[in-house]
């Protein structure tokens, strides 16, 4: 069923990816091209239209620089005096571009460059404001033509004398225009071509790791667990393709931490039922089993069935830990004498091996933590050290307060944990030495109960050891339980 | 185990597609108020457009009883609605009041108008739109082609003592249009090679042509199209102005490095465009230019290291 549903969720992602997703490639390919054709378009619009501009502006003045030239080199030279002298008319032509035009007060033509229009008047209305002292610029669209009109103004500047026009053709801006369009023309044409091979070499390599990580994505979904993806592209790409595979590590390594720890459970779960088949069938088929035998056995399938019991109690209270609804119950405690407490219900635990257990703490310390839960925590690790001990042997617990923390030591004279084994030692049902282990009647989950609570209450959980001499755990918890730290404790369960 | 891809539709990216547009380049305006005249006989008179201070077309209303009256009636008509203007609007008049009309007379169709002294008594500006106005109007009807002012039985002179003479339609512009866009029609004499090549002809050409172009320009491009090339051939003319009397040519490379066409020798050519220039008044001189620069050798022997006056030896008459 859930298979089934599976493949339809997969049809229609597909589906949909088809419909409306477009592929990266695409959208990075058109992207690059546009911006580099708004790029080359406005560009050429800017360059073509500033020209222009700059042309136009400058024929302006020119024409006006002409214009007043000839204006006041006419009467410089005398041509508006009673000598009438004409030989600057001679050099007009020369000087103005286009036709240069010089009227009387009457708006007469007195001369024109091009010889036509000598003895014509100009009643325009740029030359009737020209005999009025102002000066004008006027266009002809048509013609393509511009006039400028300025007053010739007398030696003393207080009467007009006449006007100067000066025109010229704007066929040759229009010209240069067209000649630097057809290059900016060629030069986008050029640029639009590079821009779209280098957007598809772009694209196209951009691509390429994603596909090749999709590719091993879908393997890995079609089964390929045990691949590791190798990407070469970007930093990005190559940071993806490397969390993949450490994600990939990651489950890997929780699929056999489940597989191990089902086997586990298993095992821990069959043996004391074994025993407890052996012993029930070893009554069966003896006939005439005397009353003492009967007696003796069935106490020990009792044993056995208080050994399943427990075991079975301890892997609740770890299912409990891992629930991510279950919240700490946080109130203040007297950690000395929860500590006391527990010492004293394990005193009798501890005197079957003689083992004499101290507590050394200098001062009342009050810990925000979930009693329940720290005492469990407590009562493990006191509860290791009594099994793990050796006969006659001691306890040291310590309590103090490090900065913000509370730091809880027990310290056992048992046979110590081998260096490769402290990492261990926290997994569920990790036993250093199985056959003696089995004999202490330990379920092999008390360390995991007492990481899992530590973790919860943001703490943290170390051993230490010296094999043959000691060993010893040491808990650091926060003093206070903010809100905060409570919700860390939350995200610490969902990492575990 | 399924991984779960979130996939965030990319947006679309709309191609700009931005057109290029030229800067429309700088109107001055304001020119528009005057009607190009669209027939002959209408019915208008030039008054001066005190808003615009342009003269424009006027309609009269009386139409009909002109061609009743008789020339001398129909003038003096013109001139009163001129005097007059039309009251409570723009349009002014343009002739001073005090200003009479002495007599008028029409020969052919040469319109004679004599004034009072107060003629001279206006300000130059008033007498270009009185003059103006009265030409326009005048010749307008097609009975009239010209107008000759007198002032007190004297021909007009303006401020520069210069007789005015009888003055057409084509000689009173009003707009800068108007003066732009007509054509003009020109006489030159042209030297075209003979049949042997060996002298030039002058020959009479009619031209019309803008009074925009050089005059120099159209003798020099009467000769790169004459139908006989006398030329190199795809020569083109680059610049073209008279400073003092000599007359500046600036051709196209091809000028001295496109051969000359069969028969005709770098004399010919040279004097060609030399006399024919040469004709126009204020023409003595010619220097010819190659881009810009004075070249040492035209073709093959000619130099175009000097000033080229008029060759008369080569002139067939």
């Amino acid at each position: 069923m859930y298979r089934l549903s599976g493949v339809l969720v997969i049809i229609i992602r597909n589906k949909r990816r088809k419909r409306t997703a477009i592929s990266i490639r695409i959208t990075l390919f058109f992207s690059l091209v546009s911006m580099g054709l708004a790029t080359v378009v406005i560009l050429s619009v800017i360059v073509i239209s500033s020209t222009n501009q700059s042309y136009t502006t400058e024929k302006k003045k020119e024409l006006y620089r002409q214009a007043n030239t000839i204006a006041i080199s006419l009467v410089t030279t005398g041509y508006f005096n009673e000598m009438r002298d004409k030989s600057y008319l001679a050099t007009i032509q020369a000087s103005v571009a286009g036709r240069g035009l010089v009227l009387n007060k009457h708006g007469i033509i007195l001369f024109d460059s091009n010889h036509l229009d000598v003895g014509k008047s100009y009643a325009t209305i740029q030359v009737v404001d020209g005999l009025q002292g102002n000066s004008s610029y006027y266009f002809m669209e048509e013609a393509n033509l511009a006039m400028v009109t300025v007053p010739i103004l007398d030696a003393d500047f207080n009467s007009v004398l006449g006007v100067v026009v000066v025109s010229d053709s704007f066929d040759d801006i229009d010209e240069s225009i067209s000649q630097l369009m057809n290059l900016t023309l060629l030069v986008a044409v050029f640029l639009i071509v590079m821009v779209s091979l280098v957007s598809y070499y772009i694209s196209n390599n951009f691509n390429k790791p994603f596909k090749e990580l999709i590719e091993h994505i879908n393997r890995f979904s079609g089964g390929h667990v045990s691949e590791t993806i190798e990407v070469k592209g970007n930093k990005e790409i190559e940071e993806i393709a490397i969390s993949f595979n450490d994600m990939i590590k990651e489950l890997e390594a929780t699929e056999s931490n489940r597989k191990q720890f089902v086997a586990n459970v298993s095992h821990e779960l069959k043996t004391p039922l074994s025993s407890v088949k052996v012993l029930a069938e070893s009554l069966l088929h003896r006939p005439d089993v005397p009353i003492d035998i009967y007696q003796e056995f069935l106490s020990d399938i009792n044993q056995e069935v208080d050994r399943e019991t427990k075991i079975i109690n301890d892997l609740l209270k770890l299912v409990t830990l891992d629930k991510k609804e279950n919240p700490l119950i946080v109130t203040k405690v007297v950690i000395n004498e929860l500590i006391e407490n527990v010492m004293k219900r394990l005193k009798p635990l501890a005197d079957i091996k003689n083992v004499q257990m101290y507590l050394e703490s200098y001062k009342k310390i009050i810990v925000e933590v979930d009693e329940t839960k720290i005492e469990l925590v407590i009562t493990n690790l006191i509860e290791n050290a009594i099994k793990y001990n050796k006969f006659d042997g001691v306890i040291n617990i310590t309590l103090d307060t490090e900065y913000k923390d509370v730091v809880i030591s027990v310290r056992d004279t048992g046979d110590g944990i081998a260096e490769e084994s402290i990492e261990l030692i926290f997994k569920r049902f990790y036993r250093v030495d199985k056959t003696r282990s089995r004999a202490t009647g330990g379920t092999g989950l008390g360390l995991s109960i007492v990481k899992r609570s530590v973790h919860m209450h943001k703490g943290t959980v170390e051993c230490i050891s010296e094999v043959g001499e000691w060993t010893e755990f040491i808990i650091k918890l926060p003093l206070k339980q903010g809100k905060r730290v409570g919700e860390n404790g939350n995200k610490d369960n969902e990492k575990k | 185990m399924e991984i779960k891809i979130t996939k965030k539709n990319s947006a679309f990216i709309l191609i700009q597609i931005l057109t290029l547009s030229y800067l429309t380049i700088f109107f001055t305006g304001c020119m528009n108020d005057v009607n190009e005249p669209q027939s002959v006989n209408k019915n208008t008179v030039m008054l001066l457009d005190s808003e615009n201070k342009t003269l424009v077309q006027v309609e009269y209303a009386d139409f009909d009883s002109i061609n009743s009256k008789s020339d001398n009636e129909i003038i003096r008509y013109i001139i009163e609605l001129l005097a007059k203007g039309v009251e409570g609007s723009k349009y002014e008049s343009t002739i001073d009041d005090n200003i009479k009309l002495k007599q008028v007379s029409v020969l052919n169709s040469r319109v004679i108008l004599d004034f009072t002294n107060e003629y001279y008594n206006q300000s130059a500006i008033n007498e270009l739109y009185m003059r103006s106005s009265i030409v326009r109007s005048i010749t307008e009807l097609d009975r009239f082609s010209s107008v000759e002012f007198y002032v007190e039985s004297n021909p007009l002179k303006t401020g520069d003592s210069k007789m005015i003479g009888k003055l057409r339609k084509q000689d009173v512009l009003l707009t800068y249009d108007e003066a732009t866009n007509r054509n003009e029609q020109q006489i030159l004499t042209i030297y075209f090679p003979n049949e042997d090549n060996l002298l030039l002809v002058p020959t009479i050409v009619e031209v019309t042509a803008s009074p925009n172009r050089k005059i120099e320009d159209i003798v020099i491009d009467q000769l790169i199209s004459a139908d006989k090339k006398l030329l190199p051939l795809g020569v083109e003319l680059l610049n073209v102005y008279t400073h003092e009397g000599i007359c500046f040519i600036d051709f196209s490379s091809e000028f001295k490095t496109s051969p000359l066409p069969q028969d005709i020798s770098e004399r010919i050519a040279i004097y060609a465009i030399v006399n024919s220039l040469v004709e126009l008044t204020h023409i003595s001189k010619v220097q010819i230019l190659v881009n810009g620069k004075i070249e040492f050798v035209f073709q093959k022997n000619l130099s175009l290291n000097r000033i080229f006056i008029k060759n008369y030896s080569l002139i067939e008459f």
